[in-house]
């Protein structure tokens, strides 16, 4: 049953995608929503220009200067309310350098959150990713964008009288992406994500014990996550203010907002790619 | 044109110092790369390889000197039992990491069941909260882990109420402590346990497992111990039958009634077999660097003897005299 809502799925974003594709081959009006000025911001280096914004399903900008853009994903947001706790994050991205063919930017942020376990058990993340990018325009259709996000993953638990407990982890993403603008509408693109490294999680902890207290230190192997990796071919579509991104691919999952790996296996190595967007 | 040029500065200033903020922030996370902050462990295979190929060529002269020391040694040890009160403590620690682990062997920290009548370390015990009949098993599931343990024991001093089953007692820190580290390997003990015993009171029962047959012993231990399991301990594994090596460097105090229980300093290697209580080995250490000629001098019920590069010889402190089969080889006075 899952494999076939799987498959379904699978086959309508397939099939929106190349119907959309051949809707925007179509020369249609003048309006240039894909130019020079206004580009892919996820995955890329730039950032958007001051005073502009973007309000998506997955994020939500605002420029605040033309090389300095503010965001906060709204997945934390929402599942957090969801879940009694939002998790408040925020993002700035700075295009350092864009002239000529070239873009650099970095960008920082934050995400923290709580996950309640039971009434008195709550386990609180804190997240800070941390990345540089690069898009290099090749000509007027064609542009690369490569870049690299590592983030540092803090974790504690706490609740009744025997319990604490923190968690650390650390990964590199890396990822490319090739952007081809086939019309004014429609560009395609082909993402690599992947990730060369990922420290040891960190535990630390007691154990329910009065006499001996025993507080542990452990480590633990997740080095099925090293060397995860998605290929995502997609599709990003855009009007005069409305565009959607849309992609799938193969195996990991990198979750946007919460900068996480989800590893191929448990979505079947199915790897999506999705937002909804207005910018203005 | 000038506006122009102050504006494209300061942008290229906010610009930077972005930029300046994020290597800042990438630092920091850098920071949280935390590792484990364990104390290495100390070396104890020179000690091992002293037991497994004895290097002294020993006679009645070097009996002669160290006889009388290793009688003192092997008293002090046995008597004060201070291996079977660190043995103890790894035991339960033992137990107690074999509690938190559940059927798959994951150990489960902070385990609680949620929304059944069980809580905390009984969660992963309980299989009506495991099954979820009763609730869930919350808490974090390590499968395999490695790392270590900080053990902190509060001595169990000298009252004798302690042996009473119905005796409660909040543990009293002026009875001294004991603090071993401990590492994980694979989910099992690791070979090594080290730490120390400050000022550690502890009773010994003199005859029994209760001071009711033959009274106790008070007794304390004070210094640093070093403990080779020989192996890699699984969880559910009986330490009480593996030889295990010890190396002590500290002050017994051991205060039988009416001997002179003065502190005895001892700065030894030994090994015994908990559930062989007959059973000790001690390491002789006769050079002038540590472990450049040594022996091992033991006690095995009734039989005691030597093992040295010259050979291995039953022996009799109190006669003073080593034989083989063929009899006595050397003598001492």
């Amino acid at each position: 049953m899952l494999r076939r809502l799987r498959t379904s799925l699978l086959l309508a974003i397939i099939v929106a995608g190349v119907t959309s594709a051949g809707m925007g081959l179509v020369p249609n009006s003048a309006r240039a929503y894909h130019t020079y000025n206004v580009r892919l911001l996820d995955t890329t280096a730039y950032s958007l220009h001051r005073r502009r914004v973007r309000i998506g399903l997955m994020k939500l900008s605002y420029g605040i200067i033309d090389q300095l853009q503010v965001s906060t994903y709204t997945m934390p947001w929402i599942l957090g309310a969801i879940f009694e706790d939002v998790a408040p994050n925020l993002e700035l991205k700075s295009t350092l350098y864009n002239r000529k063919r070239l873009a650099l930017s970095v960008s920082a942020g934050f995400l923290e959150g709580t996950i309640r376990q039971s009434d008195e058990t709550k386990a609180r993340y804190f997240l800070i990713p941390v990345s540089v990018a690069s898009s290099v325009r090749i000509n007027p259709a064609v542009s690369t964008h490569f870049g690299g996000f590592y983030t540092a993953v803090n974790g504690d638990a706490e609740g009744g009288d025997d319990i604490e407990g923190a968690v650390v982890i650390d990964f590199l993403q890396l990822w490319g992406m090739l952007e081809w603008r086939v019309s004014r509408v429609v560009a395609l693109t082909f993402t690599v994500r992947w990730v060369p490294y990922v420290s040891d999680v960190v535990v630390n902890g007691t154990l329910d014990a009065d006499n001996p207290t025993v507080a542990v230190a452990l480590e633990q192997d997740v080095s099925e996550l090293q060397n995860a990796f998605a290929v995502i071919p997609g599709f990003v579509f855009s009007w005069d203010r409305a565009n959607i991104r849309l992609g799938v691919g193969y195996s990991s999952f990198f979750v946007e907002g919460f900068f996480l790996v989800v590893p191929g296996d448990v979505l079947s190595n199915i790897a999506p790619e999705f937002d909804v967007f207005v910018r203005f | 044109m000038e506006f122009s040029r102050q504006r494209h500065y300061r942008r290229a200033i906010v610009a930077r110092l972005f930029l300046l903020a994020t290597l800042s922030l990438l630092c920091t996370a850098s920071l949280s790369c935390e590792s484990l902050n364990i104390p290495p462990a100390p070396d104890l295979q020179p000690v091992l390889n002293a037991y497994e190929n004895p290097s002294a060529v020993v006679d009645g002269e070097i009996m002669g000197e160290v006889a009388d020391e290793i009688a003192k040694a092997a008293e002090e040890i046995d008597d004060s039992e201070i291996f079977e009160e660190i043995l103890d403590v790894i035991i339960e620690v033992q137990q107690e990491l074999e509690m938190n682990t559940n059927e798959n062997g994951e150990l489960v920290l902070n385990g609680t069941c949620v929304g059944g009548a069980n809580e905390g370390s009984a969660c992963v015990d309980d299989s009506d909260c495991t099954d979820g009949t009763d609730g869930t098993c919350g808490g974090l599931t390590l499968p395999s882990p490695n790392g270590g343990v900080q053990v902190n024991f509060i001595c169990d001093g000298w009252d004798e109420r302690q042996f009473d089953p119905d005796y409660e007692a909040d543990p009293d820190p002026a009875n001294g402590k004991i603090e071993l580290t401990m590492t994980l390997d694979g989910g099992g003990i690791g070979r090594v346990v080290w730490g120390t015993a400050a000022n550690c009171r502890y009773l010994v029962p003199g005859e029994g497992d209760t001071c009711e047959a033959a009274g106790c012993f008070e007794a304390s231990y004070n210094g640093g111990v070093a403990v080779d399991l020989g192996d890699t301990v699984p969880l559910d594994e009986d330490i009480t039958e593996l030889l295990v090596t010890f190396v002590v460097d500290g002050v017994i105090g051991f205060d039988p009634i009416g001997v002179d229980g003065s502190p005895f300093a001892i700065d030894q290697s030994f090994r015994v077999k908990l559930a062989d209580t007959d059973g000790l080995e001690i390491l002789v250490d006769i050079g002038e660097q540590p472990l450049e000629e040594t022996f091992t001098y033991f006690f095995r019920g009734t039989t005691q003897g030597l093992r040295a590069r010259n050979g291995t010889f039953r022996c009799d402190l109190e006669d003073m005299v080593c034989s083989d089969d063929s009899g006595p080889v050397f003598s001492w006075q």
